[in-house]
């Protein structure tokens, strides 16, 4: 019984992973169908407004395919992503760190709550400012513009996963004997990581702009500063270039990354739904 | 016999919030019997299996355990929705740092006591029906050989035939293993079934009504002096009429 038990499961594994790269794929139609829609009415706009307003969106690709067969592109796009991916680490690292005490101690998240306010209700600009008067026109200005925005959507998220945790299951962990280390580890961890999922690309989203937005104004090279300089040349396809691959790093890195992570960790969520249904 | 009780509760007292439910309790539990613990609902029965498991503080009285592991089936399951019905089973083995290895032939064993089969073992909580979920929690309540069990109206959730045979394994597992337990329910005739002595708690909590020692011990009742011992208990003892009266779930 138990050789079949585990080949059972072993199956199930299987099938289980390949109906989700199916949905996966299903899903990447859904996505293009909604692109196809983009562009027409991009294109819509282009033959009312005239090619100087709003390039063609072929002209773009066309000039992002140009762009695409220049290293110095590759670097620049990479600087970008550096900056961002390493202030989004950081931010999550922060973020999660408090997100997990504020959730234990109500008294620290109300003190926190109106300085989180303030920090949510500061535009990322006046951030951008300020550290660029601190720390001048380099990676330390991006970095912590990006931090700032980012941390307190991650904290935020962790904290409210960790109070919706089921107090019943914590005194289940109790009753068998789990002390409050390994009723966080096995319980409340694992419930607030499905919490934070959308609060994760939110920050990963808002890391991204904030740094192109900071490498813009601070004119600190990356697809900021590639804008910045097409700006300048009033070379508009260009610069829709630049904010097109911006987008398109940002797509590749959540569902890259972030997405088959969470499909993972949600497997509990979705095997309920029968296969192909979406709500 | 002058073994000491399993499990000694003196003056144990509770209160929610400054609004009192449990107050005066008295209960042991001999070592090796199943007490069964009855009362109408809301009257504080979970509330005192939550205190003298440990899981709530005791705040008033005192509690004198000497069993060495226990475990509950909770009146709501408790599974963890994102672990498999194994995963599940399996927590208490986790937590005592089992080895996985070994963990897995103990889940095999405690699902098949349960009649879980093992196609059922990979699925979600979600996936499994109301019974199937109830007999997940049992077989996580047995699978680390608990010598002190608090079942917490366990069987609710199951059908008639599956109802018998879980009460039946509770019966064959604590006699073969001298298991004691605390057995909550609201139906007398699984008390009378199950249980050594049957408890009756006051509807306000505040005390304990009386108890009741069920001729013969568990498993070696026939089906006819039990039906008779409870026909009689319902309608000659004040103890139960009185309970059972304003118990509208005991109504079927
Ligand atoms: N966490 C809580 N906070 C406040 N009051 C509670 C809490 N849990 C239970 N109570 C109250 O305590 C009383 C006893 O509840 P308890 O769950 O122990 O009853 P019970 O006898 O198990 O009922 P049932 O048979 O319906 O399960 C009830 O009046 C209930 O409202
Ligand atoms: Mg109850």
């Amino acid at each position: 019984m138990t050789g079949s038990t585990i080949s059972n499961a072993m199956t199930r594994a299987l099938v289980d992973r390949g109906a989700r790269a199916l949905k996966f794929i299903w899903g990447g139609w859904a996505g293009l169908a909604s692109f196809a829609l983009f562009c027409a009415v991009w294109q819509a706009g282009f033959e009312t407004y005239g090619a100087f307003i709003l390039p063609a969106p072929l002209e773009v690709f066309s000039t992002v395919f140009g762009l695409l067969h220049i290293p110095e592109t590759w670097a620049l796009a990479l600087t970008t992503a550096k900056r961002a991916g390493e202030s989004f680490l950081l931010a999550v690292l922060v973020g999660v760190t408090l997100g997990v005490i504020s959730g234990h101690a109500p008294a620290v998240m109300r003190l926190q709550k109106p300085l989180l306010t303030v920090l949510l209700g500061v535009p990322p600009v006046a951030w951008i400012v300020l550290a660029m008067i601190w720390f001048g026109g380099g990676d330390g200005t991006v970095i912590v513009t990006v931090l700032v925005a980012a941390t307190p959507i991650v904290l935020v998220g962790t904290a409210e996963g960790i109070l919706s945790r089921d107090r019943g299951l914590d005194a289940m962990g109790q009753l068998y004997g789990a002390g409050p280390i390994r009723r966080f580890t096995t319980l409340s961890w694992r419930h607030t990581l499905s919490h934070l999922f959308p609060s994760l690309i939110l920050a990963l989203a808002t890391g991204f702009k904030v740094a192109v937005m900071a490498e813009l104004l601070a004119n600190s090279g990356g697809i900021g500063g590639a804008l910045s300089d097409a700006r300048t040349n009033f070379d508009i396809a260009e610069a829709l270039a630049w904010v097109v691959m911006s987008v398109g790093l940002l797509i590749g890195i959540e569902y890259g990354l972030i997405h088959p992570f969470r499909a993972e960790l949600d497997r509990w969520k979705t095997a309920a739904q029968p296969w192909g249904v979406k709500k | 016999m002058t073994l000491k009780p399993v499990l000694q509760l003196s003056n144990l007292g509770h209160a929610y919030l400054g609004r009192k439910v449990l107050a005066d309790i008295n209960v042991t539990v001999e070592s090796g019997e199943v007490l069964a613990l009855v009362g109408p609902s809301g009257c504080g029965k979970s509330t005192l299996a939550h205190i003298s498991s440990g899981i709530l503080q005791v705040h008033e009285g005192a509690i004198e355990r000497r069993y060495k592991r226990h475990a509950m089936i909770f009146q709501d399951t408790r599974l963890m929705p994102w672990a498999t019905a194994a995963e599940n089973i399996a927590y208490p083995l986790r937590l005592a740092r089992i080895p996985r290895r070994q963990r897995r032939a103990h889940v095999l064993e405690a699902a098949q006591k349960v009649h879980l089969l093992p196609d059922d073992l990979i699925k979600f909580p979600v996936e499994l029906s109301g019974g199937m979920q109830q007999r997940t929690a049992i077989a996580r309540a047995l699978v680390a050989h608990p010598d002190f069990v608090y079942y917490d109206e366990p069987f609710t959730a199951l059908d008639v035939a599956l109802k018998r045979r879980m009460q039946d394994l509770v019966i064959s597992n604590a006699i073969a293993t001298k298991t004691a337990g605390l057995f909550i329910t609201h139906d007398l005739n699984e008390a009378a079934r199950v249980a050594h002595r049957i408890v009756v708690l006051q509807a306000n909590g505040h005390g304990i009504l009386g108890t009741r020692q069920v001729p013969g011990s568990p498993g070696s009742r026939s089906d006819e002096t039990l039906a008779e011992w409870v026909r009689d208990a319902l309608r000659n003892d004040p103890l139960f009429a009185q309970i059972f009266d304003v118990d509208e779930r005991a109504i079927t």
